[in-house]
């Protein structure tokens, strides 16, 4: 049995090739039956996200993994070459290791980000309804998804902003409690005030007024947003509406000064207002975050906010590494059940003993033949155990080495009534000599 | 046993102080609800006492220490009402602390000579009115504290720590608004029920003369709080600090009923 995976993600691949690769949602159990049809293949599951296309699978040898970067280039009717060089392939425990990282979030490109436990759960759902994951990925992928959860509730891996419309959303929800039914001001329409509204909009803010200098494009983006466009110069009493603002108009003058702003203020009747100054250079005068109940903050501020997150997600990388690295032993462990070497010897070890018990109760009444009569019996039934083992042995090597053989081997465990418990047991201390 | 149930509370709430504090400063969150864990047990503990006394004595809260007795529960009863409906387990960080000075003050109070006007249907609304509404007034002090530290941290962009765990601005402002416009008609009650069933009863004296200023200056600071916040608009700094003095006008006043 061969556990590996082969794939392909954003510190390996340019987006050129990684959107080559992808495989939409709609179109994986297609793609896992194609995958299946390949004999070799005995269990896969695909996991493809915009920055990672990997397939997870069991197959009976090394050499099979051919066949899986066969099936990319076919199914994707690429030639081998043009990707190969971006493929890693992690096998055994490394295979397991890497899963159980992409789940905690420490191989994402946003460190942390917890978009991508809710896609491996997805990849699974989806492979284990078309039968495609049995005993090892079913086991590994379940296994998988409880790391993820286990890296975010232990540890700070997916707290702090995320970006700078994540941060301003953060901080407006420590201004205003819950946005629901609050109304969100954009100045100027552009890229990152569509985003950061976004933001909020998903959050709960119900209303958006868009003031732009160009009407037009004021009303495209309010008409995205499901909001409504002023002209810009009404941005005043538009601004003694809102609760939020977020300024990003090109203007290379402020567009709100602290005159203007004390004098919305006083039409608000001093509810606070959270001013979002994306525009560089800025929207706002400065002096206007000294006014009570305003909170001002630039891009600066927020990005501040971003990276603080950034560098504290970072250092607990470092925790997270060690509750994979303990789980990855935990799934090894298990792994080793299944394979031949432990059971075999513990195999040889419980014939033997009986060996020796057997001559132990007996050998006292054979005090009368001589020392080479002796020997001949103690060869023969040498000989009788191994005779009687030869053939299973034989087997279980051979079921060792095909991909779905770890059934068979479970029923041979069951034949010679060997415990679970001891196969672990046996394997762990494999470990331990391998360790020293 | 009542006793016992007092120390037991105390020993509860003090606990539940401690965790709750402790939840500003680290950034796991089960502190906090092991704090409630423990607020909850003195909690009912503390009803449990007061239940006791209640049949044991034909007149609960009649006497000082009963009347300190019953704002710790208060105090501890808003607040978990608070905890439930709007989930801010910040706001113990405060309100805990205080529930243990006002249960602590229960054994410093003098034990009361006799049953002094016992059976007064008059002192009895009273007490009640007025030990309620100071216990609301020292939930909106908590919200005021928060409000100040969190917006003198916004304001100041330090957004590391404590900040995370703290309320939302606009959260403890209408809390603070919600919990003084419930405590100042009962405060008024309390007033009323003070001037007419107990200061004209006895002998007017020249303390019963000052305690009265006192709760009607209390009376005057929360009254211009609502209006300013009601009428005039008044938000932010200015309005939540005249919680903080409302706070501390109540302080005062609960003193002086101490030589009643």
């Amino acid at each position: 049995m061969h556990l590996v995976v082969i794939g392909l993600n954003h510190k390996t691949a340019p987006v050129e090739i990684r959107e080559k690769l992808a495989v939409s949602e709609g179109k994986l159990p297609e793609a896992l039956e194609a995958l299946r049809a390949c004999h070799c293949v005995a269990e896969c599951c695909i996991l493809s996200t915009c920055n990672r296309t990997e397939i997870y699978a069991v197959t009976a040898r090394r050499e099979d993994e051919e066949a899986l970067v066969d099936f990319i280039s076919n199914y994707h009717d690429i030639a081998r070459s043009s990707f190969e060089d971006n493929l890693y392939r992690h096998r055994g425990h490394k295979a397991v290791e890497h899963i159980f990282s992409v789940a905690a979030g420490i191989d994402s490109m946003m460190v942390g980000e917890t978009q991508i436990l809710g896609q491996v759960k997805n990849a699974f759902s989806v492979a284990d309804e078309s039968d495609s994951t049995k005993t090892v990925l079913g086991n590994l992928f379940r296994q998988a998804l409880g790391v993820g959860k286990r890296a975010r509730t232990e540890t700070d891996i997916s707290r702090g902003a995320f970006s700078v419309g994540y941060a301003a959303v953060e901080l407006a929800k420590s201004i205003f409690g819950n946005l629901h039914a609050r109304t969100v001001l954009i100045l100027g329409a552009g890229k990152m005030s569509e985003l950061t509204a976004k933001h909020l909009l998903a959050l709960g803010a119900t209303s958006i007024i868009v003031a732009n200098r160009t009407l037009a494009r004021g009303e495209e983006l309010a008409a995205r947003l499901g909001g409504q466009a002023v002209p810009f110069d009404s941005f005043p009493e538009a601004m003694a509406r809102a609760d939020i603002v977020i300024g990003s108009t090109g203007s290379s003058e402020p567009v709100v000064t602290r005159e203007q702003m004390a004098e919305i203020m006083r039409q608000r009747h001093e509810r606070p207002i959270f001013l979002i100054d994306i525009a560089v250079p800025r929207d706002v005068e400065a002096g206007v975050g000294d006014l009570e109940n305003v909170f001002l903050y630039d891009i600066d501020d927020l990005s501040s906010l971003v990276q603080r997150s950034v560098a504290e997600r970072e250092r607990e990388t470092r925790k997270v590494r060690e509750i994979v690295a303990e789980e990855t032993h935990k799934f090894s462990l298990w792994m080793r059940t299944l394979e031949a070497v432990p059971l075999i010897k513990l195999l040889r070890r419980k014939l033997d003993d009986l060996r020796d018990r057997e001559w132990e109760r007996h050998s006292g009444k054979l005090d009368h033949l001589s020392e080479k009569d002796r020997e001949t019996i103690r060869a023969m039934m040498q000989s009788l155990v191994n005779r009687i083992s030869h053939s299973p042995l034989i087997k279980m090597k051979e079921y060792a080495s095909s991909a779905n053989g770890y059934d068979k081997l479970d029923v041979a465990r069951e034949l010679f009534g060997i415990e679970v418990g001891d196969v672990e047991e046996e394997a762990s201390e494999k470990d331990g000599e391998a360790k020293k | 046993m009542i006793s016992t149930l007092l120390g037991a509370s105390l020993v509860a709430y003090f606990i539940a102080s401690v965790l709750y504090l402790a939840n500003l400063h680290v950034k796991r969150r089960y502190f906090a609800a092991y704090g409630t864990a423990a607020a909850a047990a003195g909690f009912a503990l503390q009803t449990a006492r007061l239940v006791l006394q209640t049949l044991a004595h034909a007149t609960p809260f009649a006497n000082a220490p009963e009347a300190i007795f019953f704002l710790s529960w208060a105090i501890a009863a808003s607040y978990l009402v608070i905890l439930v409906w709007l989930r801010l387990p910040a706001v113990g960080a405060l309100a805990m602390p205080l529930s243990v000075v006002a249960l602590a003050l229960v054994y410093r109070f003098p034990a009361p000579s006799g049953e002094p006007l016992a059976g007064d249907a008059w002192l009895r609304i009273h007490v009640v009115a007025i030990v309620s509404s100071f216990a609301l007034f020292v939930l909106a002090f908590c919200c005021a504290v928060f409000y100040l530290v969190q917006n003198k941290l916004l304001k100041s962009k330090r957004l590391k720590g404590m900040f995370r765990k703290l309320p939302p601005l606009e959260t403890v402002d209408a809390l603070g608004l919600h919990l003084a416009a419930i405590g100042f008609p009962l405060l008024t009650l309390g007033i009323v029920t003070g001037v007419v069933g107990v200061e004209l009863a006895s002998l007017r004296t020249q303390l019963s003369g000052i305690k009265l200023g006192a709760a009607g200056v209390t009376w005057a600071v929360y009254g211009a709080y609502l209006l300013a916040h009601g009428a005039a608009g008044w938000r932010g700094k200015r309005a939540n600090w005249i919680l903080i003095i409302g706070a501390l006008l109540v302080v005062l006043t609960t003193a002086l009923h101490r030589f009643a």
